[in-house]
């Protein structure tokens, strides 16, 4: 097969099906639905829908880590994936040996990692005598620092990234993004992305696909897809019923959310129910939604123990509700990451969820509406006059 | 260009792909060697302990309780000791290199790199110490016998049998162990078994003795044709006869099985780790 004369990758009727074993005998399921898919050179493609959509199978097709069932993909130049930062680091070894083990198993030449080992340790920011220390005498952030370094000096023309951005601090996060989009400009490298921070895909990315249950959904300019994407999620009965494939152990589970007094709107109250269900009495549960505006920023928290309501027993299911006197978030839509534990121990983790729309309203029943055009969130204040 | 099918063939190999395993198992043989001295107290010292403790036990066991004469006036250390290192080596290899794969599951499951190169990269580490054991016998032999070095081509011959030999067993192992966990419980005895199936602490002729003209059976074991290669090499005895040839073929066998399981295992390796 040839390729178009800019076309880096191109995807051809590329599946993957699961056979059921055991238990699940006969129940086959495809991962992926047969895909095709081109990507030119120079491009950033970003995959989004939600867990267990096939975004992460896709990637494993692509970096070889597992044989597809059907199709086939071709593509031109070295392709390097980069499913975790620090792969491969052992604790017993310097910072410095580290480099060079990582960088050998992204198929990285001895002598190019010696060439710009100190471009990776100017990068990282890690001062020189902590080079030739053991990382295990390392903070987990310095650690993740060395990790996104070395990835940021892999040589490829194709670039595969999976939710890598999610760990580091922001100010690091945001200069790995930086170091990114200039490699593309700069050395015409082809990206694939996949990230739930949607803010971050659509400033990297020229182009989305949405994938949902191994189907493609849609394809096109990375902000329509995004925008569609997330009134997807927000369904227009205002609850979802939450699916079992996510993360966690599962012991505990947000089931169902929904707002009962219809489509929330600005200044108005209303309480969000959440429905969960588990086997046995729970004990020290905490639950954390984090409401993310449009561009998938963290906008504010509606968090069990950060508002010091901590029950010593949960029956094994029930509802918990959340009163809201006064809904503080501007007119737009929202969207929701959940994050459930018991005893500390993550029981449900899920990236956005939910999504909700906010419809216009005066925060105080005396004000005006206050529209920005963009998500906001009102915060309570007093003015005096001190004259 | 490069496309990937699904109905690509398991042997299908590139030889970017035979390179990339190389410096892979490069890599880590070099953090195995770089392990060897962090946090360890002694170091360099066990690849001269190692052969030492070994040694000590075969002669204690053999030759103290058992009181296996060594054949033609040979004094019996300086004939068990031959194919000792060779041993050592192989037993290593398949010690370290059986588990391999499970033991690097969090690096298997998130880098893509030909698979041999993590069993590959334990002949590292091998391989010093058996040629620190190999210096110790030759010092140990001058001692005793003087010095011979004119087999030493036959050294260099069973040396390099010995590891791909061992690399089959694990290659075979590691592609196994990914779905079969259980098999990993085996090794110890595998091992313990093969230590005392091979003639490397009493002479090959036991073997004759033992089962007659169904000798033969015994020669299925690979390392029957190193031990007795080591001992050819090393003293001049033992000479090689078409039994060995048997063992020698299912040396190479086992490397060539062993290397398209793991490819084939390679495959689907991630969703069942």
């Amino acid at each position: 097969m040839s390729l178009g004369k800019d076309t880096a990758i191109q995807i051809q009727g590329l599946g993957k099906q699961y056979r059921g074993r055991g238990a699940f005998k006969g129940r086959d399921f495809w991962a992926l639905q047969p895909l095709d898919l081109e990507v030119k050179e120079g491009q950033a493609l970003g995959l989004i829908g939600p867990n267990g959509a096939g975004k992460s199978t896709l990637l494993k097709m692509l970096s070889g880590l597992t044989h597809p069932s059907v199709g086939k993909y071709t593509y031109r130049g070295h392709m390097t994936s980069l499913l975790e930062v620090g792969t491969g680091f052992h604790p017993d070894l310097s910072g410095r040996e580290n480099i060079y083990l990582s960088g050998a198993l992204y198929g990285m030449k001895r002598s190019e990692i010696a060439k710009s080992i100190d471009a990776i340790q100017d990068f990282s920011g890690l001062h020189d005598r902590y080079m030739d220390h053991p990382i295990k005498h390392y903070s987990s952030g310095m650690k993740v620092r060395l990790g996104f370094s070395v990835a940021a000096h892999l040589q490829a023309d194709i670039l595969v990234v999976d939710e890598v951005l999610a760990v580091g601090d922001a100010r690091f996060q945001a200069k790995c993004m930086q170091r990114m989009e200039s490699q593309m400009q700069e050395h015409g490298r082809t990206v694939l992305f996949v990230s739930h921070n949607l803010y971050a895909l659509q400033s990297l990315c020229h182009e989305a696909l949405w994938l949902q249950d191994g189907e493609a959904v849609q394809h096109g300019p990375a902000e329509a897809i995004t925008q569609a994407y997330l009134e997807s999620v927000q369904d227009p009965k205002q609850g979802i019923q939450i699916a079992h494939d996510h993360a966690g152990s599962g012991k505990l589970r947000i089931t169902n959310l929904m707002w009962l007094k219809g489509p929330p709107q600005t200044g108005q109250s209303n309480t969000l129910k959440i429905t969960y269900q588990g086997d046995s009495d729970h004990q020290e549960v905490d639950v954390r939604l984090n409401v993310l505006g449009r561009d998938g920023r963290f906008l504010s928290p509606i968090a069990m123990h950060a508002h010091g309501f901590r029950p010593e027993h949960l029956p094994a299911q029930g509802e918990l509700m959340v009163h809201f006197a006064s809904i503080p978030w501007m007119e737009g839509s929202y969207s929701m990451d959940l994050r459930l534990t018991e005893r500390g121990v993550v029981a449900q983790e899920a990236k956005n969820i939910w999504g909700f729309k906010v419809s216009s309203g005066s925060f105080l029943a005396e004000g005006d509406p206050y529209t920005a055009g963009k998500n906001g969130v009102h915060v309570s204040q007093q003015w005096t006059i001190n004259s | 260009m490069t496309t990937i099918q699904a109905q690509d063939p398991i042997w299908r190999r590139t030889t970017a792909e035979i390179h990339r395993a190389r410096s892979v198992a490069w890599a880590f043989a070099r953090r195995d060697v770089q392990l060897r001295f962090a946090q360890t107290r002694m170091g360099w010292l066990w690849s001269l302990g190692q052969p030492l403790l070994a040694a000590a036990i075969v002669f204690i066991v053999f030759s103290w309780i058992v009181q296996v004469q060594a054949p033609n006036g040979f004094s019996y250390p300086l004939y068990a000791f031959a194919a000792l290192p060779a041993w050592l080596m192989a037993q290593h290899i398949i010690l370290q290199g059986a588990p391999s794969l499970v033991h690097n599951q969090h690096i298997v499951s998130k880098v893509a790199f030909p698979r041999q190169a993590l069993p590959m990269s334990k002949a590292g580490v091998a391989l010093v110490d058996f040629m620190v054991a190999s210096l110790l016998f030759v010092v140990f032999r001058g001692y005793t016998l003087g010095v011979w070095l004119d087999g030493l081509h036959w050294v260099l011959l069973s040396s390099l049998v010995s590891i791909y030999a061992a690399l089959g067993i694990a290659y075979w192992i590691a592609a196994l162990s990914v779905r079969y966990r259980d098999i990993l419980a085996l090794l110890p005895f595998l091992l313990q078994g093969l230590f005392l199936l091979t003639p490397i602490a009493y002479p090959t002729e036991r073997f004759a003795s033992a089962l007659g003209a169904y000798s033969w059976v015994l020669y299925l074991n690979p390392f029957v044709c190193i031990a007795d290669g080591m001992r050819y090499a090393w003293l001049g005895v033992d000479d090689l006869n078409n039994y060995h040839l048997i063992s020698f073929l299912m040396a190479t066998g086992l490397f060539i099985t062993g290397t398209w399981a793991l490819k084939g295992a390679e495959r689907n390796m991630i969703d069942h780790l």
